[in-house]
């Protein structure tokens, strides 16, 4: 009996044991081990004769895959079985070649297909079905709807705002069959499944029992986290039916299969490893085909397709960790590329701030990786605290490295290695953006430093009562986040920051937030770009053409949207005196250093770090153009130099008042040499990097809004400010 | 024989004792004694660098702002609490309706930190509450929370949110000792003075020892509302040990932080032997 109670004693203590004992120390040796499968989808562009410019949804109709080109007005069709598109010159298709400003165009199974268009004087939506004949019936409804979709049985649903419309092809007419949100995200057909995506999650109406049916919850969470999703914005997922009825769904993070009603949605394809994931294109729709390839539209006109092989070896052998703090955008461009030349190495991209994280939750993670013997290989050390990552010798002097990465040395030197201490080079900048200045050719001539805006911003607004914003800043963070722009190098050093100066720039900040406040509109509520409202700098400018009271702050992010307005000011159809200033003062040697990469020192994966960097600063990734700043390449400044005759580059940007009419445009000329010739010896000049990091930047930001919102003066803020970096400093 | 039983009887307890036992040892032992390893090394190489980590932070300012706040903080708040929490709790104990009091008291434990931040910013804010009294009473406004004031509110706030429990942990004490000897002292003519100071304060040390540990431990627990109002860089006044430690972990100032660790834990550790050792010899 004792022995009994010994035995269940000892079963009972190993048993409570066994939670711990459970954590096996093998997972550990295996975390750089990237486990080998075999078989998989291969990536293939699909050619086509002439270019695509903008590409409606891929339609699998009948035994059909089709398409049209919004652009040219022609629609391509491939048939089941064949290579290739060729296009399709019958009767629909001429009919449609015929209209101008379509929004969406489906083909149903019979060759015939509706349309939604603008008319071309009214713009009103007009929404046509034309039968198989050619023939066009105008279709009755109230509501706006944007996207249209045939039944593999010929029936045309239809989705507006919220709303699902099943339209007769006989009668012409709209019927509201589902009603949802107020907003839509997505639409498509997956077999009995009309599926409306809006800001409530998704909604699945059965067309079959003609009934709303449940939506698995597993598929309503993955529309809801997607459309949350800063990066993939709205709109940039689609579906379609795959075998057995399963569906198909193309986000930016991959392609996944879901197989109706079950409880897991699968990604066959991850985006990071092709086309889908890369930021410089939008994937906009998805098809299967009867053999079981996927192909996935592009909203700039490419194609790709995806076949499986069964005996490809995903070969991946190393895994390198990239961290940034931020998601962004040019970095994500760096993996897609990176990863599609170096097909064994598995890039693992983490972002440390996550919705709902704090700078400090952040770091405190990263802390966590690094001491466990994690730590990420290559770091985009933006936001982040540079010098203290060298105090600690956490990352690793590039200058050893540099033959690899800087071969041709086509580098913009003193951009690129602008962290160079003591002989050591610790990040590398892979792009860069300058402040400027612009507005009416007197006004700006007055204009020497930051206070002589925030005066004039004042002056301006006692003797012109009215409701227009001055520089069109009206939240508290971005009008000192935008000031830090123009004198963040004055205030802030290695010794800590210069409290009078500061706080004279608390006064500035706000007698601009002060006298930018309109009573009842404002001039730029929007952004013509999607670059952040601190750096914007085209939207202000175009602002300063429709009121020559208005001054434009912001930086220069890229030749497509900044610079190239700037140099095009004179094509304005309306008079202005409008002109622009690179720096605040002439000569200025300010830059903002961005896309800053540098290797942690304990990575066990240097080698492909350096690759990593390679990609980042080479030729063909510094000639893709993005906003988050010019190229550090002098190779692809020199392609961007010579863009001009390279085709028609210009644009028609249109300008608008305060009360959004449209008033005027400029054409947008692509930079001429002698433009590019002044650029170029701007930008070899800077020499003063602006690198501000998160905890300043807070600590900045909290005690200026105070004085902004006036429950501080100026100098208390700034004084505030002080006290909190100087506790900060000795902390050592 | 009754000795030999028992003997095996706890050898058995041993078994299912230990997975706890391994818990702390794998969760807080060994890190402490990883913390012990670290603050003799370099934070980024590791290499070890003797008690240099130990003589940086006894030069660092932080360090020794930090210490001495805690430890104002704690020198403040416990005699206060502690006397405090008994005067009232003998008040309580003469009232009638004593149940109902008693979980009146716990009210401010319940109070989530979110709502007790709102009543912070209503109260000490520069534009609050406090603030518009004051200057309708023709007193200029005080900076409550970017100026010394901000370790009084600090230690307001700890009294507030402790007093209850410690006054309910009084009446325990209080209530424990017997009525048999109150009501012989006062058949023997014994005034309610020495009553008090005779009979019921000396059956109350062993209560005093577990309110004045456990008044000390909570002391620590006062970060996270000055963390959340005042952020991780508040006035100098109010920054205690555990934002100093925080930012260091932030800034992966490891090592630093593990010699700081080890400080903090000898000091606490000598204190409480100190401690036990007075309180034994008074027992």
């Amino acid at each position: 009996m004792r022995n009994i109670r010994r035995t269940l004693s000892a079963i009972m203590a190993l048993s409570m044991l066994s939670g711990i004992v459970g954590c096996s120390s093998k997972a550990d040796a295996s975390k750089n081990k990237v486990e080998e499968k075999k078989g998989g989808y291969t990536e293939e562009t699909v050619n086509f004769d002439s270019k695509i410019e903008e590409m409606s949804e891929l339609i699998k109709a009948g035994d059909k895959i089709s398409f049209f080109d919004i652009t040219s007005g022609t629609k391509y069709d491939m048939a089941n079985g064949e290579t290739g598109f060729s296009t399709d010159n019958g009767a629909v298709a001429e009919k449609l070649s015929n209209l101008d400003n379509i929004i969406d165009v489906c083909f149903g199974p019979e060759g015939d297909c509706f349309v939604i268009y603008l008319d071309s004087e009214t713009y009103n939506s007009i929404y046509s079905y034309i039968d198989k004949d050619g023939n066009d019936h105008a279709v009755k409804c109230d509501d706006l709807l944007y996207n249209a979709e045939f039944t593999s049985d010929g029936k045309l649903y239809s989705g507006a705002l919220g709303t699902i419309y099943e339209i007769n092809t006989d009668s012409y007419t709209a019927k509201e069959v589902l009603t949802g949100g107020s907003e839509t995200v997505g639409f498509d057909i997956v077999g009995n499944n009309v599926i409306l995506i809006d800001e409530l999650g998704a909604h699945i109406y059965d067309y079959s029992s003609k009934k709303e049916v449940e939506v698995p919850e597993v598929l309503n969470n993955f529309f809801k986290e997607r459309k949350n999703d800063e990066y993939t914005g709205n709109v940039e997922f689609d579906m379609c039916e795959g075998e057995d009825g399963s569906m198909y769904i193309v986000a930016r993070d991959g392609i996944f299969r879901y197989a109706m009603n079950g409880n897991q949605i699968e990604q066959i394809i991850d985006g990071a490893t092709c086309c889908v994931g890369n930021p410089s294109y939008h994937p906009k729709s998805i098809v299967l085909d009867d053999n079981g390839v996927i192909y996935v539209g592009f909203m700039e006109g490419i194609m790709t397709k995806y076949m499986f092989d069964g005996e490809k070896v995903n070969s991946a052998s190393k895994k390198l960790k990239v961290y940034s703090l931020e998601k962004n955008d040019t970095l994500s461009q760096i993996i897609s590329t990176f990863s599609a030349e170096n097909k064994d190495i598995k890039v693992d991209y983490q972002v440390g701030l996550k919705s709902g994280m704090t700078y400090g939750d952040a770091m405190k993670n990263l802390t966590t990786q690094i001491l466990s013997g994690d730590a990420p290989d290559v770091i985009l050390l933006d936001g982040l605290d540079i010098d203290n990552l060298i105090d600690k010798n956490l990352l690793m002097d590039l200058k050893e490295s540099e033959s690899q990465w800087n071969s041709s040395s086509a580098l913009m030197d003193n951009i690129v290695k602008w962290n160079e201490k003591d002989s050591k080079l610790y990040s590398v900048a892979c792009k860069f953006r300058i402040p400027a200045v612009g507005a009416d050719k007197d006004v700006l001539k007055d204009i020497k430093s930051y206070s002589d805006i925030a005066d004039y911003a004042e002056k301006t607004r006692s003797s012109n009562k009215g409701s227009y914003a001055i520089v069109s800043m009206t939240e508290p963070e971005v009008v000192i986040k935008n000031a830090l722009i123009y004198t963040g190098s004055d205030i802030i050093s290695s010794k800590g920051i210069d409290e009078s100066k500061l706080a004279a720039l608390y006064e500035d900040c706000y007698k601009i937030y002060k006298n930018d406040q309109p009573d009842d509109e404002i001039i730029v509520s929007g952004s013509i770009s999607d670059v952040p409202p601190v750096y914007d700098f085209a939207s202000k400018l175009t602002s300063a053409i429709s009121d020559p009271k208005a001054v434009a702050l912001g930086t220069l992010n890229t030749f497509d949207c900044d610079y190239n307005l700037a140099t095009s000011l004179n094509n304005c159809d309306q008079p202005t005196n409008v002109e622009f200033r690179m720096g605040m003062t002439e000569g200025s040697k300010i830059f903002l250093p961005s896309c800053n990469l540098g290797i942690v020192d304990a990575s066990k994966e240097k080698e492909s770090a350096v690759k990593f960097i390679n990609t980042a600063l080479s030729d063909a990734q510094q000639k893709i153009e993005n906003t988050d700043g010019f190229p550090v390449n002098k190779n692809a400044l020199e392609y961007f130099y010579n863009k001009k005759s390279e085709g028609d580059n210009d644009a028609t940007l249109g300008i608008a008042d305060g009360n959004g009419e449209v008033t005027g445009k400029v054409n947008v000329e692509w930079i001429d040499k002698d433009e590019a010739k002044q650029f170029d010896e701007y930008i070899n000049k800077l020499d003063t990097p602006l690198v501000i990091n998160n905890v300043i930047m807070d600590i900045l930001l909290q005690s200026g809004k105070k004085c902004l919102e006036g429950s501080s003066s100026a100098s208390d803020a700034a004084n505030e400010a002080v006290k909190q970096l100087q506790l900060k400093m000795k902390e050592g | 024989m009754l000795k030999k039983s028992l003997g095996k009887k706890n050898y058995h307890y041993i078994l299912f004792l230990l997975p706890s036992l391994l818990g702390v040892t794998v969760f807080v032992l060994i890190p402490f004694l990883d913390s012990v390893r670290r603050s003799f090394c370099a934070s980024g190489s590791g290499t070890i660098v003797g008690i240099r980590n130990y003589k940086v932070i006894f030069h660092n300012e932080a360090f020794l702002l930090a210490l001495k706040n805690t430890g104002l903080f704690i020198a403040a708040c416990l005699p206060i609490l502690i006397i405090l929490s008994f005067l009232v709790s003998y008040f309580i104990c003469k009232l009638k309706y004593i149940r109902l009091i008693k979980s009146i008291l716990l009210f401010p434990l319940a109070i989530p930190t979110a709502v007790l931040l709102l009543i912070w910013q209503i109260l000490f804010s520069d534009g609050g509450y406090i603030n518009s009294i004051l200057l309708k009473l023709g007193i200029g406004e005080v900076s409550f929370l970017h100026s010394s004031a901000a370790f009084w509110v600090l230690v307001g706030s700890y009294i507030w949110k402790n007093l209850g429990y410690t006054t309910l942990l009084w009446i325990t004490g209080i209530m424990g000792v017997s009525d048999s000897v109150i009501e012989a002292a006062k058949v023997d003519g014994a005034s309610e003075w020495k009553i008090l100071t005779r009979i019921i304060i000396p059956n109350l040390k062993p209560t005093l020892y577990t309110i004045t540990i456990i008044s000390f431990l909570n002391s620590f627990k006062v970060f996270r509302e000055a963390y959340l109002v005042a952020g991780a860089y508040p006035h100098e006044s109010m920054y205690l040990l555990q934002h100093l430690f925080n930012n260091w972990f932030v800034n992966m100032d490891l090592d630093k932080m593990a010699a700081a660790a080890v400080t903090v834990f000898a000091i606490i550790f000598v204190a409480i032997v100190f401690l036990r050792k007075a309180w034994d010899k008074e027992m």
